[in-house]
């Protein structure tokens, strides 16, 4: 059963999101991580790029398979991970940690997912 | 299916994309497309940055493969005219689903295709094999050859399984994939590189679009303007430059 902490919000492409104040926290779930298997690569943008919500903003590559990352709100890039250019199994061990991807200042609230509707997408996908 | 190689590999690499994209914008249902691949080792994004990649870039080029990024998983690969690419394109409800499944489905299916062109071949890894993962199809056991192997492209609509099938040329591909490892320093077998016995380009083709028409009842389609047109579009994009990592 994979990991969907209370306080966080969640896309249905499985990245989550912390909200602090109007800048957000972005990363991938313990669900998408799971189903990725070893990520060995993430290509994340610079500070300064903006993006519009659910516009790819980088790429994860794992051992399985490269897949595109999306925004889960629209904004401008204000922080980078820049610890997942040396260690991107941090995604694997700490998704909601020391995993996350890129901070930014949001424009408007994207349509996200609270925990329990997050978990319930997870329980309809899987049947 | 194409019959022949692209004069350039990136035109091959646009076509995958551009097949992505439409596929993506449900422009195209689910779609299987198989062509002889042109001569050019691919890499992973990961593998630029890879210590001694520069060099391993150099070594391929002296030996007349170009090297060209890939969008997907898995490490480097090498092909020429007698190996062929052989990708399904499947429209995606959720990006991070069906990874395995598609893996399962499409190492039987060239297994099978195989068999049909007379070949044993069963998917497993192969000890010492180039792009190594449990995606492959390989003959005589894990201490045998490798055959085919697969990777994946996964955007938020579409899903792209895509591997190459070694035919018949494989001794080139076998020394410009040994110079190439042993620059970036990972592990490779020079015995690992299979091919198909006596099968050649045609008799597999032929073999993996009987095994598609038959799993799936798929309908040959012809490519359209557009669709080239934006396989061109992306031609730029492939080509690595030799001042990578030394």
């Amino acid at each position: 059963m994979s990991n969907v902490p209370g306080e966080l919000k969640y896309t249905r492409s499985h990245e989550w999101v912390r909200e602090e104040g109007d800048t957000v926290t972005v990363g991938i779930t313990d669900h998408a991580q799971e189903e990725l298997g070893d990520v060995v690569f993430v290509e994340l943008p610079q500070v300064g790029d903006s993006f519009g919500a659910g516009e790819s903003f980088g790429v994860v590559e794992s051992v399985k398979a490269v897949s595109d990352l999306y925004a889960p709100v629209g904004g401008e890039v204000v922080e980078v991970n820049e610890a997942l250019n040396e260690r991107p199994e941090l995604v694997n061990e700490d998704p909601y940690g020391e995993g996350w991807m890129i901070k930014l200042k949001a424009e408007g609230s994207g349509d996200l997912l609270s925990a329990a509707d997050y978990e319930k997408h997870l329980a309809e996908e899987a049947e | 299916m194409l019959r022949e190689a692209f004069e350039e590999p990136e035109e091959s690499y646009g076509l995958l994309q551009a097949l992505l994209d439409e596929v993506g914008r449900g422009e195209r249902g689910e779609t299987a497309l198989i062509f002889p691949c042109s001569r050019h080792v691919g890499v992973t994004r990961m593998d630029t940055r890879r210590p001694g990649f520069g060099r391993a870039v150099r070594a391929a080029e002296a030996l007349g493969f170009p090297v060209l990024e890939r969008r997907s998983g898995g490490g480097p690969i090498a092909a020429n005219p007698s190996t062929l690419t052989f990708a399904l394109f499947y429209p995606v409800e959720d990006l991070r689903r069906g990874i395995y499944d598609r893996y399962a489905e499409g190492t039987e299916l060239v297994a099978a295709a195989l068999g049909r062109a007379g070949v044993e071949a069963e998917p497993g890894e192969v000890e010492g094999e180039f792009c190594p993962g449990a995606y492959s199809v390989r003959a005589g056991g894990p201490r045998g050859v490798k055959l085919a192997g697969l990777s994946q492209r996964v955007t938020r609509r579409a899903a792209r399984l895509e591997g190459i099938i070694l035919v018949s040329g494989t001794k080139e591909l076998a020394e410009v994939l040994e110079r190439f490892y042993a620059q970036l320093g990972a592990p490779f077998r020079r015995g690992s590189v299979g091919d198909a016995g006596g099968a050649g380009v045609p008799d597999v083709m032929l073999a993996l679009e009987r095994e598609v028409r038959s799993r799936y009842g798929a309908v040959g389609s012809r490519l359209d303007r557009k669709t080239l047109e934006e396989a061109r579009s992306h031609v730029g994009e492939y080509r690595v430059a030799t001042g990578g990592r030394i």
